[in-house]
């Protein structure tokens, strides 16, 4: 799959987020504060009690609050305003104590039993503020300095899935957790963070007046969590092929599936798609854009939506019932292939998915076998067959231009970086990300040896090629499973591939801070927890903007 | 409850098991290409029970890039060949070894390989582990280099392992004693000290009995870096059930160890880790201005 659309897209139904929401809703679920210990600067911890499906989880949150300057958004910080852990269970007080002193190392912290995720979180500064100053006045915050920034806490840095001694995903699938699809127990995590957002701010605007107004559903609704990613999510790509085919190959399936189905214009999925059309085209009114130029702005994406919306009036109008045409739907997004921007095309396909099976998603199908198994007993010869055949387009990033970078653990918390040959020393210990290389270095020696070798006898004399031999073996027919980019050279864009992933986990509000370096937004629009009680997810894809949104013209809040 | 931070182990999870031997391995210089194969030996000889990671613990000094290479094969015959490691390291090629023996044998039936100087030997025997798990019988021999009392407590001194695939799983037995050792391996162990052994040598291993004394006297002087592995098509272990192969584990149960490992976590001392993770660290790089911008 090209990175130019890989970079383009959005969240889906299928994206983790959503799948979270969507699955909680349709499971026995509560959630409340089951200790609460605030000083009134607001240091102390906050301990979620949650139940899914007959399951009891605590998310424990140690807040700290930090002056403004010693906060750093990253990964590689020793401090944090807030840190959290979520346990299966309820922990003990020598749990939380281990929790509280070992989340902020990073590296060496050592989880307490029965973790299943870390995270660390700054509050957003200045709407913080602002939510506070507001509520402590009676008011509620204002609908357009809430959409400006998006989030009242700030999370970086999670991990789980067996880091640091927490339990991985395997055995969330042993015992048959209800978050057992990929990244659920993250997600269970951030959405938790969100509630502590509001619980934290009206925890503060209480301490300035005992009389503060708790914020409304609609902007609780509204707000989600940040995020602040640098381009340590880069390798991710590359590492875990067969997760990206997974969540890639079950978005493309049921695209394709849409494609296919035949049905006429007052079909009830084209009433839906309407109505999706038409809360993205008030989304994007009211989207601000960001300050960089590596994403389609959001005015543009909004004059695009208009007049798709206004073509689908006029197709669904004209329609003839039993027309040989397969659906109107396709029939849209077919003539709009090339006419649009990438990211409205991207969007629209979004939008189309939500009329999927009722936008029901099996989490499930997310999950994926990263082994990389391959015959020992294939020859020497087919193996070279299939690179030459499959993965002949690998050539030209190995071909084309320089490759000036190579991609390291740093000493800062062994974060994923980019190093430049010319400046960084260590390349001896690069991160295993080169694959595009690997494979090249493999045809080499595969056409050296004896075509009928087996690929035993082969691997005997180049044991540091098995990877590789696995990794063409079980994915050189693959579909999605390969990001065609190099990321060693020196056009390669990290904003991309980053959109990518977060648009993946169902992020929102991609901002980019430099070319290296992304904000963006988690759950704008998820139901709150007794909506998902009842079954309702939320919103959906896009947040409904809040009312009174052009009522006030104070300046915009800057993150 | 006691208190895990002051506790003399560290609890990893299963899957920082492997994880950390890839880290260090890596930190060796050891080709990431080959890394996989050495974390999963890693694994089966901490989940055996020989406390694979407390001897990579030990090990850390004596690593030497020079240890990644691939062995010469020396002379390659219809079903047999003689190899020489020249010092190279079993934890690099050990899995590639399993995946040509494996090759070999669906071609040819019961292929042995000789191995002479091998670094790590001892992680050879995950090698029947390896072929039984795909469906084929193996057997390694390695000669005595440590002494035996260490050796039976960290798995170095382990000379003899046997696994097959049986029904849905496999069976494996190991020994640190040399009278479990099948004559003819000794055989072919003490010929390997006059070179190239003789093509009869290499007949009749992975069959049972035929030990005596004088196998084990002449086994016993060899130099523990010397090795024979054998692939065949599965068959009964009945025959190597004995006292002298007391150590035994079968699919079920490194099954039930896996998942025992994923919900409790797998202890190992700390002050080992604390060695590895340190020694890991040094592949960490100090950051430049440059690559630190954008970093998040």
């Amino acid at each position: 799959m090209e990175l130019t659309h890989l970079g383009a897209i959005w969240p889906t139904k299928f994206s983790f987020a959503h799948s979270f929401l969507r699955t909680v809703c349709r499971m026995d679920f509560s959630c409340e504060i089951s200790e609460l210990r605030l000083d009134d600067a607001g240091r102390g911890h906050i301990a979620y009690r949650a139940r899914l499906d007959g399951h009891t989880m605590t998310f424990v949150v140690f807040s700290d609050p930090l002056p403004e300057h010693q906060q750093q958004d990253r990964i590689i910080a020793t401090r944090w305003d807030a840190w959290a852990a979520l346990f299966i269970g309820e922990p003990s007080a020598e749990d939380i104590e281990q929790s509280r002193e070992q989340i902020q190392q990073v590296t060496w912290g050592r989880a307490a039993p029965r973790t299943l995720a870390w995270s660390r979180a700054n509050r957003s500064a200045r709407l913080f503020e602002h939510v506070v100053a507001s509520l402590a006045a009676g008011q509620q915050p204002d609908p357009r300095q809430l959409n400006q920034i998006g989030y009242l806490i700030r999370t970086t840095g999670f991990s789980g899935n067996g880091r640091n001694g927490m339990h991985d995903y395997a055995y969330l699938r042993q015992i048959g957790h209800p978050l057992q699809a990929p990244y659920h127990a993250q997600m269970m995590a951030a959405y938790l963070w969100r509630e502590f957002g509001y619980d934290l701010a009206l925890h503060l605007a209480r301490v300035r007046n005992p009389a503060a107004v708790d914020l409304s559903d609609e902007s609780r609704r509204f707000v989600g969590v940040g995020n602040s990613s640098g381009i340590g999510l880069v390798p991710f790509v590359v590492r875990h092929p067969r997760l990206l085919d997974r969540w890639i190959g079950a978005r493309e399936q049921a695209l394709a599936e849409m494609y296919r189905e035949r049905f006429e214009a007052d079909d009830s999925r084209c009433d839906e798609f309407d109505r999706q059309l038409e809360r993205a085209i008030e989304y994007f009114a009211h989207e601000p854009t960001g300050d960089l130029d590596e994403f389609a702005p959001s005015e543009a994406i909004h004059a695009e939506l208009l007049q798709v919306r206004e073509q689908f009036a006029h197709l669904r109008a004209g329609w003839t019932a039993g027309a040989s045409r397969s659906n109107p739907l396709a029939e849209l997004l077919v003539s709009w292939r090339g006419r649009c921007c990438l990211e409205t095309g991207e969007l629209l396909n979004s939008l189309l998915l939500e009329c999927h099976e009722g936008g029901n998603v099996d989490a499930n199908t997310l999950h994926a076998d990263e082994s990389l198994p391959f015959d020992p007993t294939q020859k020497a010869g087919a193996l070279k067959d299939l690179i030459e055949t499959h993965l002949a387009w690998v050539s030209r990033f190995t071909v084309e231009g320089e490759r000036p970078f190579f991609w390291y653990a740093s000493e800062e918390n062994m974060e994923p970086r980019r190093g430049s040959r010319d400046i960084d020393e260590g390349e001896q210990y690069a991160l295993p990300v080169d694959v595009m290389g690997r494979v090249e270095e493999l045809l080499s020696r595969l056409r050296a040896v004896p075509p009928e070798q087996t690929l035993g006898r082969f691997l005997i004399a180049h044991p540091d090629m098995r990877f590789m031999v696995g990794w063409v073996s079980t994915l050189a027919d693959s579909h999605y499973a390969i990001a065609r980019t190099d990321l060693l050279t020196k056009d390669f864009s990290p904003l991309r591939i980053m959109r990518f992933q977060l648009a993946t986990y169902g992020m929102l509000k991609f901002r980019p801070r430099s070319r290296t370096w992304l904000r963006a937004t988690l759950f704008q629009g998820a139901g709150l927890p007794r909506e998902l009680a009842a079954g309702h997810a939320g919103d959906g894809l896009l947040p409904s903007v809040p009312h009174g949104y052009e009522l006030t013209e104070e300046p915009l809040l800057g993150e | 409850m006691e208190n895990e931070l002051l506790s003399a182990s560290v609890r990893l999870s299963g899957k920082e098991v492997p994880g950390l031997a890839v880290r260090v391995l890596g930190t060796a210089l050891m080709p990431w290409g080959a890394s996989a194969g050495a974390a999963e030996a890693v694994e089966f000889g901490e989940l055996a029970g020989w406390r694979r990671l407390s001897r990579l613990a030990r090990e850390l000094d004596a690593f030497d890039a020079s240890m990644w290479r691939a062995p010469d094969i020396v002379a390659e015959h219809e079903d047999h060949a003689l190899c020489e490691a020249n010092g190279g390291s079993a934890l690099f090629f050990g899995a590639a070894l399993a995946d040509w023996l494996g090759a070999w044998a669906a071609q040819s039936g019961r292929v042995v390989v000789a191995l002479r100087n091998v670094a790590h030997a001892a992680d050879l025997h995950a090698i029947p582990y390896w072929l039984a798990r795909r469906g084929y019988a193996g057997c390694v021999a390695t000669g005595l280099g440590v002494a035996a009392d260490a050796g039976q407590r960290d798995g170095s001194g382990i000379v003899f392992s046997v696994a097959s695939a049986e029904d849905d799983g496999w069976q494996y037995r190991a020994a640190h004693d040399p009278m479990a050792v099948p004559g003819a391996a000794c055989s072919l162990l003490s010929a390997l000290k006059h070179g190239a052994p003789p093509r009869a040598v290499f007949d009749a291993l992975l069959q049972t009995g035929g030990n005596s004394r004088e196998d084990v006297r002449d086994f016993a002087w060899l130099e523990g870096n010397d090795a024979v592995v054998v692939a065949a098509p599965a068959r009964s272990l009945s025959g190597f059930i004995g006292d002298a192969c007391a150590y035994a584990i079968d699919s079920q149960h490194l099954s039930a160890l896996k998942a025992r490992a994923m919900a409790e976590g797998w202890p190992i001392p700390r002050d080992e880790w604390e060695r590895l993770m340190r020694f890991a660290d040094r592949s960490l790089i100090r950051t430049s201005e440059r690559s630190r911008e954008g970093a998040g």
